[in-house]
C-alpha cells in the first residue's frame, strides 16, 4: 500500500498549527499576567527566538526533500538492514 | 505584564511586603528535563544511521526529519509552558492582606486573597532530602473557611515566611484593636 509523502508533511502543518495556537497562548499569559522582571523578558524572548530558529531549521531540512515521493508501508523494510 | 510594587486591585496605603515564587530548583527541574529528553533523537539518530541504512531511504528520511521537527517544537513549548506555570504562580504578602495567584494549567486561573485578620493558623513544613538542603518548603495558612485556601508551595525560607507572616498578622490586629479603641 503506497502513500504520498505529502500526508505526512500535511499532519506536520496541523501540527504546526496547533504548536503556533499553543505558543500564542503561552505568550499571552506572560505578557498579560506576568510581573515585569529582566528574567521574564529574556526567557520570552529566548522562546521567541528559538522557536523560529527550530521552524526556520525545520524548513531548511523538509524543503530539501521531494514530498512527491510515496511511501510504502509493507514491502520496504527489506532494503534497510544491507 | 504587572509591576511587583503595583499590582493589580491594589488597596490605597498597601504596600508588598513579600512577593514569593516556588524554588529556583522548580526551573532547574524544569531545564533538566526538557535537555534530557533533547538528547533522544541524538541517541536514536546515533544508533539508527551507525547500524542501518535507514535514512538511506528518502521515505524514512523524510519522516525521521518530520518527527525530530515536531519532538524538538513540543520540547520547546513544553519546556516554556511549565515556565510560564512557574512563573504565574506568584504569593504576595502585603500589609493588609495575602493574595494567592495560581495559574492551573493554560485555561485555568485562580486568584485568592484574605485580610490579614482573618488569617488563624500558620505552619511550614519542609519534606525531603533537596528541600532540606535547599531550604524551601510549604507554608499552610488556614482561615476561618472550612477548606485551606492559601498553601505556599515549595517557597525558599518557608519556616522564616512563616513566622513573618505570623508576626504581621499579630501587628495587623493590634494596630486594627487600637484604631476601634480609638474610636
Amino acid at each position: 500500500m503506497e502513500i504520498s509523502l505529502s500526508v505526512f508533511l500535511l499532519l506536520y502543518l496541523v501540527y504546526i498549527v496547533i504548536f503556533l495556537f499553543f505558543s500564542f497562548f503561552n505568550l499571552f499569559h506572560m505578557v498579560r499576567y506576568g510581573f515585569v522582571s529582566v528574567g521574564a523578558w529574556v526567557v520570552t524572548v529566548g522562546y521567541i527566538v528559538i522557536t523560529l530558529l527550530g521552524l526556520f531549521v525545520s524548513y531548511y531540512y523538509i524543503a530539501q526533500i521531494d514530498w512527491n515521493e510515496t511511501f510504502q508501508i509493507l514491502g520496504s523494510t527489506n532494503n534497510i538492514y544491507n | 505584564m504587572y509591576s511587583r510594587r503595583n499590582f493589580p486591585n491594589q488597596k490605597p496605603n498597601e504596600h508588598v511586603l513579600m512577593f514569593l515564587r516556588r524554588h529556583w530548583i522548580s526551573v532547574v527541574k524544569i531545564v533538566l528535563i526538557n535537555l534530557s529528553m533533547a538528547v533522544m533523537p541524538m541517541i536514536f539518530y546515533i544508533g539508527v544511521a551507525g547500524y542501518t541504512d535507514f535514512l538511506e531511504v528518502e521515505a524514512y528520511l523524510a519522516l525521521f526529519v518530520l518527527l525530530v521537527s515536531a519532538f524538538y517544537l513540543f520540547i520547546i513549548l513544553f519546556a516554556f509552558a511549565n515556565f510560564v506555570d512557574y512563573y504565574l504562580d506568584v504569593w504576595i504578602v502585603t500589609n493588609q492582606r495575602v493574595i494567592n495567584i495560581e495559574q492551573k494549567g493554560l485555561f485555568s486561573r485562580e486568584v485568592s486573597e484574605k485580610e490579614l485578620g482573618m488569617m488563624q493558623d500558620i505552619t511550614s513544613d519542609v519534606e525531603g532530602f533537596w528541600a532540606t538542603v535547599l531550604n524551601y518548603g510549604n507554608v499552610h495558612i488556614q482561615t476561618a473557611a472550612e477548606t485551606e485556601r492559601f498553601i505556599f508551595k515549595q517557597v525558599p525560607f518557608a519556616d522564616e515566611v512563616a513566622r513573618r507572616i505570623s508576626n504581621l498578622v499579630s501587628e495587623y490586629r493590634k494596630l486594627n484593636k487600637d484604631i476601634e479603641a480609638d474610636r
